[in-house]
């Protein structure tokens, strides 16, 4: 152990901050160098001063009574809370995306199916519609029947109108 | 810590057991370190504040001291740039070449002694005087006696950091009181 890592050290020897082999090396050259015991007796009156006479100010009467009256039973969690908001928000928020993930899909394959029926009942429509139409050409040019009568042919004796469904089978008529 | 694991739980009467053994101490820390005994004050009451709302934060219940203490200096430093801190600048000198500062009313006993009255606005000058980085260093450990690991981790530096400061900030404050110190 030199002077200066004696020096170095001798704030934290002085506050125990120093493993008990260095500071039985520290404490045996203080004992045996003037020079350093010197200076650690001044450092120690130092602190000692310090300790001794700094101002400690005080808290006013009363402080705790104005910390409880702001720190209510509203300022902080309640358990219940604590449970709902640390641990079961994350289940919650899962379930609820889950939830609304099914609803979703549901939602989504109602509106294929519309979609769907639709086509099929337009293609369908369209289908009895051009039937009529030639049916009612055959029989106004090749008979001589009159030009409105193709409204009176029941799609079941149209040999051009394959029956798939009737009217009832709209979905939109619901 | 039996208080701080009733407190987390919600029990009123272990955190008011916390706040009489801990308030004071971090009442005196903010004070050296805002040099306002009422400022002090308002900022030991927030600091309790948040403790009492984020105690079920503090993971190990035996690190409440440093944890209490970087909550009060995370105030401390807030307000000081919300507004410049009551520090002693340079040109702010008597003749002597002391800071000049204004020391609070703050006296334990009116009639105590004129030399201890005199002492304790050595020591306080002393320690106002003190650069900030240096002055908390120094007034968690040479005032509020906390362990080198335990300030380190309140200021959020290195072991050998805050050792070579606390160093430092002693032998500038002995420098100070040489003319106080008792042969
Ligand atoms: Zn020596």
């Amino acid at each position: 152990m030199d002077c200066r890592k004696c020096a170095e050290d001798m704030t934290a020897f002085m506050d125990g901050e120093i493993s008990p082999s260095h500071t039985a090396l520290m404490q045996s050259h203080i004992d045996a160098c003037p020079a350093c015991a010197e200076e650690y007796a001044s450092l120690r009156k130092a602190a000692d001063l310090v300790q001794n006479h700094h101002r400690y100010v005080d808290l006013t009467p009363g402080s705790w009574n104005l910390l409880h009256a702001r720190i209510g039973p509203e300022s902080r969690p309640s358990i219940f809370d604590f449970f709902l908001i640390r641990r079961w928000s994350p289940v919650m928020a899962m379930a609820l995306a889950g939830l609304a993930l099914i609803f979703g899909l549901w939602s989504y394959h109602r509106y294929q199916e519309s979609e769907r029926a639709l086509r099929s009942y337009m293609a369908e429509y369209i289908r009895v519609r051009e039937a009529r139409t030639q049916a009612y050409h055959l029989t106004s040019t090749r008979e001589g029947r009159a030009r409105f009568e193709y409204l009176d042919l029941r799609d079941e004796e149209n040999p051009f109108v394959v029956v798939h469904g009737t009217t009832e089978d709209n979905p939109f008529r619901k | 810590m039996d208080w701080v694991r009733k407190a987390k739980k919600g029990d009123i009467g272990s955190f008011q057991r916390l706040y009489e053994a801990f308030a004071r101490r971090v009442l005196n820390f903010i004070f050296r370190m805002v040099n306002s005994a009422e400022e002090a004050e308002d900022l030991t009451q927030e600091t309790f504040v948040t403790v009492y709302q984020k105690l079920g934060t503090l993971k190990e219940n035996d690190r409440f001291e440093p944890w209490l203490f970087r909550i009060a200096r995370n105030y401390i430093y807030q307000r000081y740039r919300a507004r410049p801190p009551n520090m002693v600048s340079v040109e702010e000198l008597d003749e002597d070449g002391q800071p000049v500062t204004q020391i609070p009313d703050v006296r334990k006993n009116p009639d105590e002694s004129y030399q201890e009255r005199e002492l304790e606005d050595v020591v306080e000058r002393t320690i106002n005087a003190l650069p900030e980085k240096y002055r908390e260093v120094f007034v968690l450990s040479a005032i509020q006696r906390l362990s080198y690991q335990q300030i380190a981790e309140i200021v959020g530096r290195s072991l050998p950091s805050v050792k070579t400061d606390i160093h430092r900030a002693r032998l500038a404050v002995r420098r100070q009181v040489k003319d106080y110190l008792k042969v």
